[in-house]
């Protein structure tokens, strides 16, 4: 269990890194590209328009955190109702049955896009596929924790099941 | 007959995935791989197709031509303004300037709603932060309960639907129309709907008498200044798109930094809010674009398996009029938007339902074929937040009812939201038949030397 909480602590890591690095550029480059107009700077002629890569960065690294923190939509005008067991055994069948295999498909494709993209290729391309690659992994990564954790749930050997409803996201923390 | 099974098929698994609670996004995508495996199986396709699926999402993501960039920037606009404490503040001032008008804090509740809009139904932080300030002065000036939650879920729901709303953004893509005509195009409507709103509250409220805000002591200039900084922040976005001075993406980078200011001039800004806002916009964005890329796969294999021909036979085969037709398709959105987010239902619905949409010829009635797109786009999105109020299941009422203090029942909030859902749809019919109220600023921001081709009658 101490094993899952450093890669748990490792793909936060990585998700508020990211949000940090991505979100402030996306911004800062947008302001500027309109002020560089305005004032006729001319300074962005010498930047590539990296918002765009930067954009899909943030959305595969952040795949796995968002996850971990239970911030992805859930219809739950059922599951409001229903026991911690029943959750817990809904979200270790998703996790094995939808989870697991659509983040092994997504890391195949990125993996066999980025054994196509060329040394000639621009850096921002390559940063995209290799967060192509790495994204789905950290999907995986925090799917097995979450299942784990859930097993452990179940056996009774864990106060509360995976992902944690704090509320969370949606509700502002 | 094929087609009807699997179409039938994918609806039914995509139900099921659904109302399990597992997350929608891996729903979609989970449900699509299934529709491609039955493709594969009947021989509509073959396995080597799966990485097109894949690069066709991956194209999705990437697409430049599509600003995307723009939805991390509204809700990191809209999250810092929320940390800014403004709606705090203008609900203050509000009360203290509406007095004398009955039912004052109602009101000053549904305004701040219009102040929430650039992320709003993205985050439900702002609809808490709204109960958090405006429940006590409501409930010790004995408004009835119902009033206070219908009051607190109306203006969570206003927001989503002005501009700069995300949602908005979402429905421009969808329908290929231009975002700045798209934001202008619902101010009026939105505007006729909080008056209607409001005169509704100061009626229902006119007996009971308001106690002043036992507030802290604060500057009433610098407050007032905040204010009109935060409104001007806001309002810069789509005044600056429709007068072609920036693209939304832009417009909203640099208000992200006009929001910093602010909060930063207000000293509301410490490192681990910011910290805090930065990350839950990146976890956000996230949630956001793991919807459309778990839509984008749905949709692939949907076509694949002849999904919206077959829908559009059936539905063609009740021999509907245009009217009934466009009426059918509204409802159909508001019983769509009890269950889903608006994310889902724009993104997996509606492009489902477009080859109906797109036999609505509406050009004679509105006026252009263009303007007609414009209309129908604006009633879909104010089904959507029609559905929102909606009981027993839109979602604004359960934010209504999270914030809420003892003795505000959620069966009061959904009592109280009835009228308020009457006059939603009162005011939708009104737009059918006066389509002009939702084209003419549009036209008039477009003005007729800069793209007649557009407006022509």
């Amino acid at each position: 269990m101490r094993f899952l909480d450093w890669i748990d602590r490792g793909i936060r890591g990585i998700g508020i890194v990211t949000a940090w690095l991505t979100v402030v550029s996306i911004a800062a480059y947008g302001a500027l590209q309109m002020l560089d107009r305005k004032l006729q700077l001319g300074v962005s002629s010498y930047l590539p328009d990296l918002s765009t890569s930067l954009l899909f960065i943030l959305i595969f690294l952040t795949l796995g955190y968002t996850y971990l923190r239970d911030g992805h939509v859930r219809v739950d005008v059922l599951r409001r109702h229903w026991s911690a067991r029943r959750i817990a055994w809904i979200e270790l069948i998703g996790g094995f049955f939808v989870l697991l295999p659509l983040a092994a498909i997504l890391t195949w494709y990125g993996w066999d896009g980025l054994m196509r993209t060329t040394k000639f290729a621009e850096t921002q391309l390559w940063a995209q596929r290799i967060a192509g690659v790495i994204g789905p992994i950290l999907l995986a990564l925090a799917g097995v924790i979450v299942a784990l954790r859930n097993i452990a749930f179940l056996a009774g050997k864990r106060a509360q099941g995976a992902p944690e409803q704090s509320g969370g996201l949606h509700n502002g923390e | 007959m094929v087609n009807e099974v699997l179409t039938v098929a994918m609806l039914a698994v995509m139900a099921i995935g659904v109302f399990s609670g597992f997350p929608v996004a891996l729903v979609l995508a989970g449900t699509g791989f299934l529709g491609f495996v039955a493709a594969v199986w009947v021989g509509i396709t073959d396995f080597q197709h799966l990485g097109l699926i894949y690069l066709r999402a991956r194209g999705v993501l990437t697409n430049e031509s599509v600003q995307f960039t723009s939805v991390p920037m509204l809700i990191f606009l809209g999250l810092i303004l929320n940390a800014s404490g403004v709606a705090e503040t203008m609900f203050r001032l509000l009360g203290r300037l509406l007095t004398g008008v009955p039912g004052r804090y109602a009101i000053a509740t549904l305004l701040i709603g219009l102040v929430l809009a650039p992320a709003a139904g993205v985050i439900g932080a702002s609809v808490i932060t709204v109960a958090l300030v405006a429940y006590t002065p409501m409930m010790a000036s004995g408004y009835a309960p119902r009033t206070a939650g219908a009051a607190v879920a109306a203006s969570g729901a206003l927001g989503v639907v002005f501009p700069p709303a995300v949602m908005l953004f979402f429905i421009s893509n969808v329908f290929y129309l231009r975002i700045g005509l798209m934001y202008v195009a619902l101010i009026v409507p939105v505007l006729l709907m909080v008056t209607a709103f409001a005169i509704y509250f100061a009626i229902s409220l006119r007996k009971t008498v308001e106690i002043p805000l036992d507030a802290p002591k604060t500057n009433l200039g610098s407050d007032l200044l905040f204010v009109i900084a935060s409104v001007a922040v806001i309002a810069s976005i789509p005044l600056s798109i429709i007068l072609g001075f920036a693209t939304l993406t832009e417009a909203a980078g640099v208000g992200v930094f006009g929001a910093l200011l602010v909060a930063l001039a207000r000293k509301r800004l410490s490192f681990p809010s910011l910290n805090s806002v930065t990350v839950q916009t990146g976890a956000m964005t996230s949630m956001v674009f793991f919807i459309v890329l778990g839509a984008s796969v749905f949709s692939l294999s949907f076509h694949l398996v002849g999904g919206p021909d077959v829908i559009f036979d059936w539905i063609s085969a009740f021999d509907l009029t245009r009217w009934e037709l466009l009426a059918t398709l509204l409802g159909v959105i508001i019983i769509l938007g009890f269950v889903f987010d608006w994310i889902e239902v724009l993104l997996v619905f509606v492009p489902v339902l477009m080859p109906i949409i797109s036999e609505l010829d509406f050009a004679d009635h509105v006026g252009s074929a263009y303007f007609a797109q414009i209309w129908i786009a604006g009633l879909i999105a104010l089904a959507l937040q029609t559905s929102f109020l909606t009981p027993p299941f839109g979602y604004a009422l359960f934010f209504a009812k999270m914030a809420a203090p003892k003795g505000i029942n959620l069966s009061d909030i959904y009592r109280g939201a009835v009228p308020l859902v009457a006059i939603e749809i009162v005011l939708i019919a009104t737009l059918i038949s006066f389509p002009q109220l939702v084209t003419w600023l549009p036209e008039a921001a477009l003005g007729s030397a800069d793209a007649p081709q557009l407006i022509q009658r």
